[in-house]
């Protein structure tokens, strides 16, 4: 038998992307508190794995997985051409250019320097506004680059402010909004599509209640 | 561990070789015969004919005197770039070439062997028959378990120009489509509501699945005459299909977005399984043809003899 293959992102996302799948009755098998990284729900026939947010799109864009839930922060980065079959409307948040609180930006530098996880987000977004800029790719702790001078500014996901705000940032500039995504891979969604589309019309069902 | 040695590799090439021969016999069998065009062509001309198309992705090369060159990023506008300047009228040519492709990956370039036929010339619906049965049967042949994805170039197009849009909607609206993203579809088009057309895009994504329920769907929706012929053409595809019983593994999808941009009629994707390509690609292209002088009526696909050739092999036969 030709299992449904679920990549989910471990963390935050994944825990109410299991939310949401168990409230339709799928992937009780899921224990994300083990240790455990593949579960299979036998009874309708689909294998979850549980990746890193970052490689989410790559599983399913490289058809190891035929679907898959990942914010759109890391879809936009991946620039993946893979299905984008639902909006999920939980886990909001905003893509934001922030810089330290009252700050001015220096009109005598050519170029503005960004710190941020999310480089091709970041460049495509100054590139359409004409603003040139440096990037400085991080990895992590982003919101310590303003304050320590190695940016001017950073982009990076805003849930609710609390660590700008502990570090003297403020958010100068909201970019987009950004939430979780149902994506499938271009061909395993052909072969499996009554079964996915069956899936996100629990989930519409949900929503609408 | 053991990486490959010369023997594997002269292995992988052979079975190349019996796997391009074998499907060559195929399209001989059906009348169609060897075309070679040229592996460099003018950076300049294929951009003014290829306007739309993906321009970093190709390999440029610079010559003596200064001008670029490219090297074909498909072999269909390279073949019809030979082929129609000298076209005569009522020629029907049916042919098929075997050769690599060019594209920027990163920073090497990538070479892609592709293989493919195309009918010039031949205007009838039965030309869409005969190349869609060939698309199926060399599928078939390969694997129990394939889909043939049909869609309508004339009906999408139809049907976006009810909006008159600019430049820029249209490649928004079509990345959309092409993402199946229905909802950021919904909040791109709100503006176009009172358009009588607006109902029939915002529902196109759904426009998917067993082809026969699509077809019947769309039949009392907003159509205009393009979207109209667009809709006989499948019609008159799917009855054949019914006939010879190939409707199982056939499914329609009337928000199949080409990347090259050109087709005008029907449009093929043949998918397998156990690939993350699409193996056969093509549809019908009479307008592209005209970027090269005038009208001829052309369909043809092309299919990926690298990627086929990596799922079938599996080592060690000849």
């Amino acid at each position: 038998m030709d299992y449904l293959t679920v990549a989910f992102a471990k963390g935050r996302l994944g825990e109410q992307s299991t939310e949401l799948f168990n409230k339709i009755g799928i992937g009780h098998c899921l224990d994300l508190d083990s240790r455990k990284l593949v579960f299979i729900d036998e009874e309708n026939k689909i294998k979850f794995m549980l990746l890193k947010n970052s490689d989410v799109v790559t599983y399913v864009d490289n058809g190891v997985a035929d679907i898959g839930i990942v914010g759109k922060d890391m879809l936009q980065e991946s620039r993946s051409d893979v299905y984008q079959l639902y909006n999920l409307n939980f886990g909001y948040c905003n893509m934001s250019i922030a810089g330290m609180k009252g700050a001015e930006v220096d009109k005598n530098k050519s170029r503005l320097r960004v710190a941020t996880k999310f480089v091709n987000s970041a460049k495509d977004y100054f590139e359409a506004k004409g603003q040139k800029i440096e990037i400085i790719k991080l990895n992590g702790s982003v919101e310590l680059a303003p304050v320590l001078g190695l940016s001017d500014v950073i982009v990076d996901i805003v849930e609710t402010g609390n660590t700008l705000r502990a570090n003297g940032l403020e958010v100068y500039e909201e970019m987009y909004s950004i939430n979780p995504l149902l994506i499938a891979n271009r061909i395993g969604y052909k072969f499996k599509m009554n079964q996915v589309d069956e899936i996100i019309g629990k989930i519409k069902n949900l929503e609408e209640a | 561990m053991k990486f490959t040695n010369i023997k594997d590799e002269m292995s992988y090439s052979s079975k190349r070789y019996k796997l391009k021969n074998e499907i060559e016999r195929m399209v001989v069998d059906k009348g169609y015969m060897n075309f070679e065009p040229e592996v460099v062509g003018d950076y300049d001309k294929y951009v003014s004919i290829n306007s739309r198309s993906n321009r970093n992705s190709t390999v440029k090369v610079i010559n003596a005197n200064g001008r670029i060159s490219i090297l074909r990023p498909d072999i269909t506008s390279n073949l019809l770039t030979n082929l129609l300047p000298k076209w005569e009228d009522g020629l029907k040519l049916k042919l098929f070439y075997y050769g690599k492709i060019f594209k920027q990956a990163g920073i090497s370039v990538k070479e892609i062997r592709q293989m493919g036929i195309e009918c010039l010339g031949i205007d009838t619906i039965d030309a869409d028959k005969e190349v869609i049965m060939l698309a199926n049967d060399i599928m078939r042949r390969y694997r129990d378990k394939y889909i043939m994805e049909i869609g309508s170039s004339e009906y999408l197009k139809g049907l976006l120009q009810e909006f008159y849009l600019s430049e820029e909607e249209y490649s928004k609206i079509m990345y959309y489509l092409d993402r199946k993203n229905k909802q950021e579809l919904k909040g791109y088009i709100k503006n176009f509501k009172d358009n009588d057309a607006y109902d029939v895009l915002l529902n196109l994504i759904d426009l998917k699945g067993d082809m026969k329920e699509v077809l019947e769907k769309i039949e009392n929706g907003f159509m205009n005459d393009r979207m109209k012929r667009g809709l006989d053409e499948l019609k008159e595809i799917y009855g054949f299909l019914e006939e010879n019983n190939f409707t199982k593994n056939v499914i329609c999808d009337l928000s199949m977005v080409s990347s090259l941009g050109y087709y005008s009629g029907v449009t093929l994707r043949g998918y397998f399984r156990d690939s993350n390509r699409e193996i056969i690609k093509g549809g019908r292209y009479d307008t592209y043809t005209e970027r090269f002088g005038e009208v001829i009526p052309a369909i043809g696909f092309s299919i990926e003899i690298d990627e086929l050739l990596k799922i079938l092999y599996k080592g060690g036969e000849i």
